[in-house]
């Protein structure tokens, strides 16, 4: 018989306070991102500080020249606290998808409100970034904001941060945890999002002052009343007169939004988080372009390439869905601008680039699928190449899928944005995903020296890409970008086998 | 609800999209019992573990653990032990480490979690492996880590999802040691498993679970 004195009864303690546990659930979570971010985020992190200063000062220059250009300072104030609103969604949902943590802390006596609580935490270090940044921004456009009524302004900002935590955790458990709302917010924001942009396109006339045109049209929109976003513009850019009167109405409206989301939160907080349903996505092309992959490139590579298709279309589609929607949006106000259309291509690239640094590495940190391929002795560069062009098809054609939306039909040039795009997400993928592994086994230092060449490295690349490809000279640009790629796959040969083939 | 009364199931169900995992259970899980959940893959024995364990709620009947829905009244976990079918572990900690933040979030004080789990890791062979990676520990090692986590601060319901998987012979038989003596202190736990005859061998009850539908209760031992 086992040793009964294992089995003491634990003693009935009193139940610890809400704060007590919050802050054990966060200090976990610390100790798990500190192991887990030695590489990229430890970058970030470290960083983080030097950053903010200097994108504080950046953010002033820059509104300090927006204003000098005569636009509406309502729109630099409306354009900062959609990006403030936006900041900590990210990470609230890669904790959310965090599948190992949540059905941990499922099996632990742990409520619904520290599980919303560990969630605004996740996103709170860049929505504060942000508040600096936004600041700066204020400053910058001349806002008053170090005086008695600035001090009221201040106060907004600060019921703002909680608001834009409780906006972003309340967005974040809906993604995660709702069912059927959640495709009905989905398909709400969607068609807010569709109505807006149509507003904007219908309302713009000739004239410089766009940014006017686009500001009136957001004054009267009713989502972003009802979000309190409308309040927070109008009590940071109202006349002096009128600082105290509309700061009050937006703390107050500020709160009210904030404690409404904070419930929705935490009622969907004890909720397990939603999981991949067991049906595959009904993608009808999926099987007969893989089928057709395969058969171009035959053995191991084309296997590999025709499953990786299928694995990106089922798995990461919705980074891939969303980012769509956001880029196309853009590139919808964009073009109804009067003498727009200039930013279509930078923001697909640009997109294209992000989306496939950010996915690549966490979707190959999904280790199951890799396993199959180590079953199967399948090799890590056919393996990487796979993966890695298949993202990139995938991304490349949702580039050329927009443009064929906004009714552009020239086929050379939708050609030209498919391979721009597709090499990009290539290229970068390949070498932000090196660099992050190769990363791992080094001091904070060398990361941090390895990072700053990296990025610059990546802005480079991107804008080179877009900016040739469309100059005819697309050719060279890709060869010049395929070369690329190939001393980037060399180099990583030793580094897959060593830190990544061996761990899967 | 009568006060030895663990948990009862009342024409329980649990439904995934259009599929009917779950349906119509009545169950009474009383102290000093060991219930065995048998049944075929997809009979539905995991989503009944976690209704019990309020990591799920039904969408019909009711589900109350010492009186209390489970799925609202989340601090009665305190007092419940899982081990889930999928591995919950970090594998940036190592097993000691993981086991620490268990016992705190659990309340467990840590002169009894440090003592426990250097008992526990002995009995389940574990002793020398406490400071490594959870992550670099093979299989069966990480269940029974997960095992150790489930057992420790002695809670009064077991909800032990296929917990022989990846043990050797040894370590099933201090489990089963484990549990007799749980059983003696009038303490209960539900094994879902696919090993019938360690679940004959050790349980009370033997529960069978078919499409969803609870249709066998037998009293092994006549306990």
């Amino acid at each position: 018989m086992a040793d009964v004195g294992v089995l003491s009864r634990q003693t009935d303690g009193g139940d610890r306070h809400l704060g007590d546990r919050l802050r054990l659930l966060i200090r976990l979570v610390n100790v798990l991102q500190a192991r887990r971010t030695s590489e990229a985020g430890a970058l970030l992190v470290g960083f983080a500080g030097i950053a903010t200063v200097l994108a504080c000062y950046g953010a002033y220059c820059g509104a300090r020249h927006y204003v000098a250009c005569g636009l509406a300072v309502e729109g630099l104030v409306l354009g900062a606290v959609a990006v403030w609103l936006l900041a900590g969604v990210p990470l609230q949902i890669r904790l959310a998808r965090d599948h190992a943590c949540m059905l941990f802390l499922r099996t632990m006596p742990v409520g619904p409100v520290e599980i919303a609580g560990l969630h605004a935490h996740a996103g709170i270090l860049p929505t504060i970034g942000i508040s600096i940044v936004f600041t700066g921004s204020l400053l910058g456009a001349g806002i008053e904001l170090w005086s008695p009524r600035g001090a009221a302004r201040l106060l907004a900002l600060a019921i703002g941060l909680i608001w834009v935590v409780s906006l972003d955790t309340c967005v974040a458990m809906v993604l995660s945890r709702a069912g059927k709302g959640r495709a009905v917010l989905f398909g709400l924001l969607l068609a807010w999002w569709l109505l807006l942009q149509v507003r904007i396109g219908v309302h713009l006339t000739d004239g410089d002052n766009w940014v006017s045109q686009i500001v009136d049209v957001a004054a009267t929109d009713g989502g972003l009343t009802i979000l309190g976003v409308n309040t927070l513009v109008r009590a940071l850019t109202a006349p002096s007169g009128q600082v105290l009167q509309t700061t009050a109405a937006a703390i107050v409206h500020l709160t009210a939004a904030a404690s409404v989301a904070g419930y929705v939160a935490v009622r969907l907080a004890g909720r397990p988080p939603r999981r991949a349903t067991g049906t595959a996505v009904p993608i009808r092309l999926s099987r007969p372009v893989a089928g057709v992959m395969r058969r171009v490139s035959r053995g191991a590579l084309g296997a590999t390439l025709a499953v990786e298709w299928l694995r990106i279309l089922r798995s990461a589609g919705k980074a891939s869905v969303l980012y769509s929607l956001i880029i196309f949006g853009l590139v919808l106000a964009d073009s109804l601008r009067p003498e727009g259309g200039t930013f279509v291509l930078p923001l697909l690239g640009l997109g294209a680039a992000a989306i496939a640094v950010d996915t690549c590495t966490s979707v190959l940190d999904a280790r199951r699928g890799n396993s199959l391929y180590e079953v199967c002795a399948v090799d890590a560069r056919d393996y990487w190449l796979g993966f890695t062009t298949a993202f990139g098809i995938v991304l490349g054609s949702l580039c050329a899928v927009q443009v064929l939306a906004l009714g552009v039909w020239n086929l050379g040039m939708l050609g030209r944005l498919f391979i721009a795009c597709t090499t990009i997400c290539v290229v970068l993928a390949d070498v932000g995903v090196t660099v992050t592994r190769h990363s791992r086994s080094m001091s904070p230092l060398k990361r941090l020296l390895l990072s700053v060449p990296f990025g610059l490295i990546s802005i480079f690349l991107t804008l080179l890409v877009l900016s040739l490809s469309f100059s005819n000279v697309a050719i060279p640009i890709v060869g010049l970008c395929a070369f690329l790629f190939f001393e980037s796959r060399n180099a990583q040969r030793a580094v897959i086998r060593r830190l990544y083939w061996n761990l899967s | 609800m009568e006060p030895e009364l663990i948990a009862r199931l009342q024409k329980a169900g649990k439904s995934f999209g259009e599929h009917r995992v779950l349906d119509q259970i009545d169950l009474e899980i009383r102290p000093g019992r060991l219930y065995g959940l048998v049944g075929e893959n997809g009979s539905g024995k995991t989503t009944l573990i976690h209704l019990i364990a309020g990591m799920l709620a039904p969408d019909a009947g009711t589900v109350a653990v010492w009186g209390k829905d489970p799925f609202r009244h989340w601090q009665i976990r305190r007092q419940i032990g899982i081990l889930p079918e999928e591995d919950t572990y970090f594998p940036e900690l190592t097993a000691r480490e993981y086991l620490g933040w268990v016992a705190r979030l659990r309340q467990i004080s840590d002169a009894e979690s440090r003592d426990q789990m250097e008992r526990l890791a002995q009995g389940f062979s574990l002793g020398d492996r406490l400071d490594h990676l959870v992550g670099s520990l093979s299989y069966g090692m990480r269940r029974k880590v997960l095992l150790t986590g489930a057992i420790l601060g002695h809670p009064r319901l077991l909800l032990l999802d296929e917990p022989t998987n990846g043990l050797d012979s040894q370590s099933t038989q201090f489990l089963s040691e484990l549990l007799a003596a749980h059983r003696i202190g009038d303490g209960s736990a539900v094994l879902a498993s696919h090993d019938r005859r360690f679940v004959e061998e050790i349980c009370t009850n033997l529960l069978v679970l078919e499409k969803g539908r609870l249709i066998g209760k037998t009293d092994v031992q006549g306990a």
